[in-house]
This record gives structure tokens, C-alpha cells and sequence, in this order.
């Protein structure tokens, strides 16, 4: 297991994002050999002390929390918190390590996960930026947010996609519910057959009912138990083991 | 004013009603003034307040409407203000818990969020839609025109970024949004996009008599309907010329294909 320990972090300038940006269409074997040289490379960032490990994580959680504890002991670093520099050279920096032990499927990919796309469309593909927003919104008890946060760091997950996609649910009392639904609470992985867009899916708690109700229902100001209480039929195959009076 | 109520029953707050605008990256002014509102009192308000990396719940005293007014919104928790948008619900919660929504504002946008459509930003936000059977789709949610990308399979999102597909492409999507604008007539105050959007119209050809004429028109005929179909296609002609699609086509062609 690889580790690196930062002193610094670094903030892309344009120059830095253009060549980063480029990179990115390159075979992904030759990204992991050259990208250490653009975040060492200090014509492409402004450095901002800091010290972070890098190092393998399990999940999307845990990668929040090392980039929270980071973030969070830098009165500078909390100013940029939405800042494209700072988060495209973190995910450059992170990029090996993320890869390590990675599964078949990880690829680069498009380049919303590298480089921030500040549309609110986008922003949440970013692989440290999206993880690291839901969970400071859902402090002090990021984990009833595992829907979204427990994910590969890597390879987010369809279940990741779907309830990130739309910012009402994922910031709001939505990411509980799918949590409840969906999130195994012995391993806290998605549970079997909670993937495609058949009853009860996330696909269908997301675009067919949550969106729907938010026209008539304020469901962000209720409990997750009072929203699972009025949702159909169709989702109570995964509320086995649930109590919800 | 007059309140309109849509078919779910919710009575919309005209957007002339209220407004937000940021006083520094630290606080933002929520400013109302309704005209013939009325929020009982055991109604709960709530001011939703959202941007990247945020989602806040202001809760606000219903006894507090009764008058204009405005407060003023700590941001601390906002990892970054620009493009903050609002929405205001009046709920009535029953005894099961269930909130349910009585009146409710449109979209709130910031009134002084200049960088939205200015710097550095397209005016025409792209995004993918994994459920897109179709290339590409024209939106207007939130009042403004989104154009969505289909990300039906994997290779989809790359026809966005094909020279081709731009090319053939752009001048239709110019002649839907001058359609959208002379039959819609958008609120220019709610967004600021739309207006740049007119701007960039008028700077195609569209004339201000053009403009007053066709969105003056309450009920639009098939004769006038057709008129605004021509003055789209001058439209987007000219978008076409103005840009050098037929030169960037050809090159292609001839450099990528022949």
C-alpha cells in the first residue's frame, strides 16, 4: 500500500488546467506515469500549506473525511472549498492512488470527475469534490448519506449516480431515505438488486417519486422514517427489517 | 397581482413578489412585498436557499409577512455564493407529518449574480441525460434554455464534441431558443441569462419593433406563428454566418473525411 504524505496542496492555475485538462485524453497508462508532473510542476499551481496523507481508501466516506480533516485546519483552503484549481490538482494528486488495487472498470473517464465542472448539473461527478460536499453537508452524521458516500472512490457505483444526480435528494433528507433502502447496514454496500430501473429501484425513488411529491410535499422538512411511511408499495421490498411506526 | 394556481393545487407567489440579492460573500438580502398573500399563522414558511455544495432551510415566522419586508441571510455555511438560487414554500403540516405545500414562489434568482452567463461561463448550460434516447434535447427548465446531451451509452456524450455534430446543430438549437423568447416572452428580472440571451438575438437581426410586435401578441394565429417560424430561421441563418459554420463544416470534411 502506497503512501504519500503532502505538505502542501496545490491550486491549478489555467495553465496548469489546460495542460491537465489535455492529459486526460491520453491512454490512462501514460496519465498515471506523467501526472506527478504537473502536481509537481510549480509553473501549473500555487502551493497552500497543508498537510494530507494519500493513501489507499475504501469507500467514497473515508476519502471525505481525510479531505475534510485537511480542508478544514486551513482558514485558506476553506475559502476555495469550491474552487476548480484547488480540487482539479487534488484529484491529479489522488489519481494513482485511486487507481491502486482499483477494479477492471475504472477508466478515466469524462472529464467532470478530474476537473471541477462548477454546473450544477456536473459538479457532483467530480470523484473527491462530490464526495467531500455531501459529506460536509451532512455532518456531524455523514453515514446516513451511505447511499452516496459509500461508493469506490474510483468507481462510484449506479446507485451513487442515481441519488447524486439530483442535488434536492442528495443534500437533503432523500440521501437518508436511500441510505435506509438501499445501503446494506451490515457491510454498508448497495444491496443486491438495487441496481436498473425496475419497482422499487433507485432510479424510481429518484425520477418517479421524490421529484414528483417535491411539487406538493415539502418532503425536505420531513424525518426519513415519515417519508418512508408514505412511499408506495412498490419500495417495500427494501424496507425488510425496517420499523417505521 | 393576480395569484395563479396550477394543477396541483399550489397558488404560485408572483415573482414580482420577492426577490434575493447577495450584500457581500457573507449575507444575502430576501426581500418581499406580497400583494394579497395571506400565511396563517400555524402555516410553517421556509426559504430554501441552494448552490453547489449547499442545500440551506431558513425557517421564517409567518407573522413576519404581514408587512414588506426583507431579512438578511448569514452565508457561513455556503462553500461558495455565486449562483445561490431560492425557492419559497408556505407548508401546512398535518398531524401524520406529512408538510404540504400551499404556495410557493418560482425560482428565486440572485438579482446582482452577474458571472452567471458573463465571465467565464456558457451561456447555454450542456449537461448529459443518461435517459436521452434522442442525440441532443432542448430544455427550458428554470426558465432558460439547457441543452441535454444524451448519456444513453457510453459513447454518446463524445457526438457532443464532433465538429459535425456542433455544426449541424448549433444554428437549430439558436432558431428553438428565438422561438422560446418571441412566444414564451421569459422574465428577463428573474433571470439573468434571458436577457443576455435577447441581447444576443438583437445583435442577430432581431429588431426592438420586431421583438415589442411578436411578444406583444397575446393569442398568436397560425398567420403570426409562421411569421415568428420565418424571423427564427433569419435568426439562426445568421448565427450560422456570423460563426463560419459552413467554413468549419467543409474544413472538417475535408481535412477529417476526404
Amino acid at each position: 500500500m502506497s503512501l504519500l504524505s503532502l505538505k502542501y496542496i496545490g491550486r491549478f492555475n489555467s495553465t496548469g488546467l489546460a495542460e491537465f485538462s489535455s492529459m486526460l485524453r491520453l491512454p490512462i497508462q501514460q496519465v498515471l506515469a506523467e501526472v506527478s508532473s504537473l502536481t509537481s510542476n510549480s509553473e501549473y499551481f500555487e502551493s497552500i500549506p497543508c498537510e494530507m496523507d494519500v493513501y489507499p481508501v475504501e469507500n467514497r466516506l473515508q476519502l471525505a473525511e481525510m479531505l475534510h480533516k485537511s480542508i478544514g485546519s486551513s482558514t485558506k483552503l476553506k475559502k476555495l472549498q469550491s474552487d476548480q484549481g484547488l480540487w482539479s490538482w487534488l484529484a491529479a494528486v489522488w489519481m494513482p492512488t485511486l487507481f491502486e488495487n482499483s477494479p477492471r472498470s475504472a477508466k478515466i473517464g469524462e472529464q467532470a470527475r478530474w476537473i471541477l465542472d462548477l454546473q450544477k448539473t456536473r459538479y457532483y461527478r467530480h470523484l473527491l469534490a462530490g464526495p467531500y460536499f455531501i459529506y460536509n453537508h451532512h455532518l456531524p452524521d455523514p453515514k446516513k448519506a451511505l447511499s452516496i458516500l459509500g461508493g469506490s472512490a474510483i468507481v462510484p457505483g449506479e446507485l451513487v449516480g442515481q441519488i447524486a444526480a439530483s442535488s434536492d435528494i442528495a443534500f437533503s433528507v432523500g440521501a437518508e431515505v436511500a441510505t435506509i433502502l438501499y445501503v446494506d447496514p451490515k457491510t454498508g454496500k448497495a444491496k443486491k438488486g438495487s441496481g436498473g430501473a425496475g419497482p422499487g429501484s433507485p432510479r424510481r425513488l429518484t425520477a418517479a417519486y421524490l421529484n414528483q411529491i417535491d411539487l406538493t410535499v415539502d418532503y425536505r422538512g420531513m424525518s426519513a422514517e415519515q417519508v418512508l411511511r408514505i412511499l408506495p408499495k412498490e419500495f417495500d421490498k427494501f424496507k425488510t427489517g425496517l420499523t417505521t411506526d | 397581482m393576480r395569484a395563479s394556481i396550477n394543477q396541483t393545487g399550489r397558488r404560485i407567489i408572483p415573482s414580482s413578489e420577492l426577490s434575493i440579492k447577495l450584500i457581500d460573500e457573507l449575507n444575502l438580502r430576501f426581500k418581499w412585498a406580497f400583494s394579497n398573500l395571506k400565511i396563517k399563522e400555524e402555516s410553517e414558511v421556509i426559504l430554501e436557499l441552494t448552490s453547489i455544495g449547499n442545500s440551506e432551510r431558513i425557517s421564517i415566522k409567518p407573522s413576519n409577512f404581514s408587512e414588506p419586508g426583507e431579512l438578511i441571510i448569514p452565508l457561513n455555511n455556503f462553500l461558495g455564493t455565486k449562483g445561490i438560487i431560492g425557492r419559497l414554500k408556505v407548508v401546512r403540516v398535518d398531524p401524520d407529518g406529512i408538510r404540504y405545500i400551499l404556495n410557493e414562489s418560482k425560482t428565486l434568482r440572485l438579482e446582482n449574480d452577474k458571472l452567471e452567463g458573463e465571465h467565464g461561463k456558457s451561456l447555454l448550460d450542456v449537461y448529459n441525460d443518461p435517459q436521452l434516447r434522442v442525440p441532443w434535447q432542448l430544455a427550458f427548465d428554470d426558465g432558460e434554455p439547457v441543452l441535454k446531451v444524451s448519456d444513453y451509452h457510453e459513447n454518446a456524450p463524445k457526438i457532443y464534441t464532433n465538429t459535425v455534430f456542433q455544426t449541424s446543430i448549433l444554428p437549430e438549437v439558436m432558431r428553438q431558443i428565438t422561438f422560446w423568447l418571441l412566444t414564451e416572452d421569459p422574465d428577463e428580472s428573474q433571470n439573468y441569462k434571458v436577457s443576455l440571451w435577447w441581447n444576443l438575438v438583437e445583435e442577430l437581426g432581431l429588431s426592438s419593433e420586431d421583438r415589442i410586435y411578436f411578444t406583444g401578441i397575446v393569442t398568436k394565429d397560425l398567420e403570426i406563428i409562421s411569421e415568428i417560424m420565418s424571423k427564427c430561421q433569419e435568426i439562426a441563418d445568421s448565427f450560422s454566418v456570423k460563426n463560419k459554420i459552413l467554413q468549419k463544416l467543409s474544413n472538417y470534411i475535408t481535412e477529417e473525411i476526404l
